[in-house]
């Protein structure tokens, strides 16, 4: 492994690079594959500092990872799933010449023998095995211990991380709060940024660092793009951005935004782009909720119908968690037309006209 | 707060609403399919949404501007078949998708244009359509079950075995077997390039990425040139003219030159390259 001392000047200028009144990273901080035009930061209580930019995904073109690994890039992602099994492989032909000089994150999937992704990558370990959870059910299960401690006692993973973009509230929550885990990896645009708020800052609380995946995910304007970047560095929870990343041009631009401080006209715009993209959908505010006089949970009901049932096209799950709802919060789903619901909602929505839509399909399900 | 945060967080998880697939889209997709009971898990259809169910392996998709996809998961006793069949909209997106999956060295079957096996996997490309088929279980017998279902799907599709007609502009001769690929966008990590193909002739590899016209292809052998003087050496290649010579560190060497509409360009060529480049231009439309 390669690693750089950090002295005095370094440590300042890296902390007023990317003009965050909270230091990222320590001074003396020993930084594998240091750069001093790349930020870095502390890796939950592993002990190792990640580059703020990581990359992974999909490998399209081994060069680039070249490209950025010689420029201070330290943390790679891969998953014997993506692009039938050549991404993992080509990244391991990355890592024949820059094994020394990156952390590597390995998803895990339990129809992969482990010891073929090491194969593939062409390395004996990796420093993080990655784990999956998409649902509450599967994250309170939580049967990932007993593979990683099996796989550490063998030397062949050293830490264990969770990736998640499903009931992702509570799969933080339980991952956080099982001490298992050296980072999560959710979904965090701008508004996963403000919905998941409250579990990134805990997660930096207890010690879990938190690497954002998906973040540029539904935004095409490039300079939306670069601003989210350097939202994302702006806050001191965040440890990495990963991200995928198929040309040189893309790598410079992105290590460039993440240097750079966030301008208040850059952040009103992310904002207005979140609101005008919420206003699509429900914001989920809850406001229809608290003023209907019968209580209904109209909020369960909508994201049963028009997430579950709708854009997930999964009727077992949206009947599943219609039914949840104690009749008392459904009986209401019948109301008196009262329409205080839609005369509160921030978006317009025609709350009256889906909630009707979701009693006739709920009704056909059943 | 704290309901205010979970509705939010749910709103985020809806906030993408993936693109509505055209009825006949859907329709079609669902007539290739080999099975014919439905269940919560087939079909299921995703366009943009795709990442719900193959995660990050869905940026490949988009970068082929896939236009939908229908997964089904079937089982049947101890086996479990999934089939996914991808709709990109038309037969260069498919075979760039197919061939971003290849490896020369797999095992290779006359299914559809091409089709590629390993014990429990059988994905093949055919007109505008990407299939992957996957078995698993005790019973399975491994390829013959998912091949009998790949020819079902095969002639459904009845778009022949015709591969992308830009191929042949790659010569024969030293060509690998089943190394050619269609990259649609920033070939070689060059965001400028686009819509290249690329073969591999040993250790050494042609691409021919196509501009709009001569005096495009013209910009990006400059833009080529540029990226080398900043990042290693440039000069010119004295083999052809108008030819040069490109090497840094994190590329190694290339030889490239614009030719007509295209931009020709040799990663790591042999010791001798002329024969090679002559091939290639005579193939090349003036």
């Amino acid at each position: 492994m390669e690693y750089k001392l950090l002295n005095r000047r370094e440590f300042v200028r890296g902390a007023i690079a990317i003009g965050l009144s909270v230091v990222p990273v320590a001074a003396g901080a020993e930084i594998l594959n240091y750069d001093a035009d790349m930020p870095y930061r502390p890796l939950g209580t592993t002990g190792h500092h990640v580059s703020l930019l990581s990359m992974g995904g999909l490998v399209m073109v081994e060069p680039v990872y070249h490209y950025a690994i010689e420029r201070g890039l330290n943390f790679v992602d891969t998953s014997p799933s993506y692009r039938g099994g050549m991404a993992i492989r080509q990244l391991g032909n990355v890592l024949q010449s820059k094994r020394a000089k990156v952390y590597v994150a390995c998803k895990y999937h339990s129809y992969v023998p482990f010891e073929d992704n090491l194969r593939d990558l062409k390395t004996d370990y990796v420093d993080f095995i990655v784990f999956n959870h998409h649902d509450r059910e599967s994250a309170l299960r939580n049967d990932d211990r007993e593979v990683f401690e099996k796989l550490k006692r063998a030397g062949k993973v050293r830490f264990a991380a969770l990736m998640t973009h499903g009931d992702v509230k509570e799969v933080l929550a339980s991952a956080i709060k099982s001490g298992m885990y050296s980072f999560v990896t959710p979904g965090l645009n701008q508004p996963g940024l403000e919905a998941y708020d409250e579990e990134v800052r805990a997660a930096r609380q207890r010690g879990v660092g938190v690497v954002a995946m998906k973040a540029l995910r539904g935004i095409e304007d490039s300079t939306l793009q670069l601003a989210l970047l350097k939202k994302l560095a702006a806050n001191p929870a965040i440890t990495s951005v990963l991200t995928s990343i198929g040309s040189y041009e893309l790598f410079d631009a992105y290590r460039k935004a993440l240097q750079q401080p966030l301008a208040a006209a850059e952040d009103h715009e992310l904002h207005a782009y979140a609101v005008e993209n919420r206003a699509k959908n429900c914001m989920m505010c809850g406001r229809c909720q608290r003023a209907c006089p019968r209580s209904v949970d109209i909020s369960t009901v909508l994201r049963s119908h028009d997430y579950y049932y709708v854009q997930l096209r999964d009727p077992g799950r949206a009947l599943e968690t219609y039914r949840g709802l104690p009749v008392e919060r459904l009986a209401g789903i019948d109301c008196g037309d009262c329409r205080r619901c839609e005369a509160v909602c921030p978006n317009g929505i025609p709350i009256l006209e889906r909630m009707k839509s979701a009693r006739e399909t709920f009704s056909r399900l059943a | 707060m704290h309901t205010w945060t979970l509705l939010i967080a749910l709103a985020t998880l809806a906030q993408a609403p993936p693109t509505s697939i055209p009825a006949e889209v859907e329709a079609k997709l669902r007539r290739l399919l080999p099975f014919t009971e439905s269940t919560n898990d087939c079909p299921r259809f995703y366009s943009n949404d795709l990442y719900r169910y193959i995660d990050g392996g869905a940026q490949a998709f988009e970068t082929y501007d896939m236009v939908a996809m229908v997964h089904c998961r079937h089982l049947d006793g101890e086996v479990e078949t999934i089939v996914d069949i991808y709709d990109m909209g038309e037969s260069l997106n498919a075979f760039g998708v197919y061939s971003s999956e290849r490896a020369p060295d797999q095992h290779f079957l006359p299914i559809g244009a091409e089709a590629n096996v390993t014990d429990s996997t059988l994905n093949f490309f055919e007109g505008q359509y990407y299939v992957k088929l996957s078995a698993f279980g005790e019973t399975t017998g491994g390829a013959p079950n998912i091949e009998s279902l790949a020819k079902v799907i095969e002639l459904r599709i009845g778009a022949g075995k015709t591969m992308p007609a830009g191929l042949s502009l790659l010569p024969r001769e030293g060509l690998t077997p089943h190394s050619e690929k269609y990259v649609k966008r920033a070939p070689l990590g060059h965001q400028f390039l686009r819509s290249a193909y690329m073969g591999s002739y040993g250790t050494s590899q042609v691409v021919l990425a196509e501009a709009d016209n001569a005096t495009q292809a013209k910009e990006w052998g400059e833009l080529l040139a540029a990226h080398f003087r900043a990042t290693g050496k440039v000069a010119p290649w004295p083999g052809l003219p108008g030819a040069r010579r490109g090497w840094n560190d994190f590329e190694g060497e290339w030889i490239f030159l614009p030719r007509g509409r295209y931009t020709l360009i040799l990663t790591s060529p042999p010791a001798h390259p002329e024969a090679l480049l002559e091939n290639l231009l005579r193939k090349l439309p003036q």
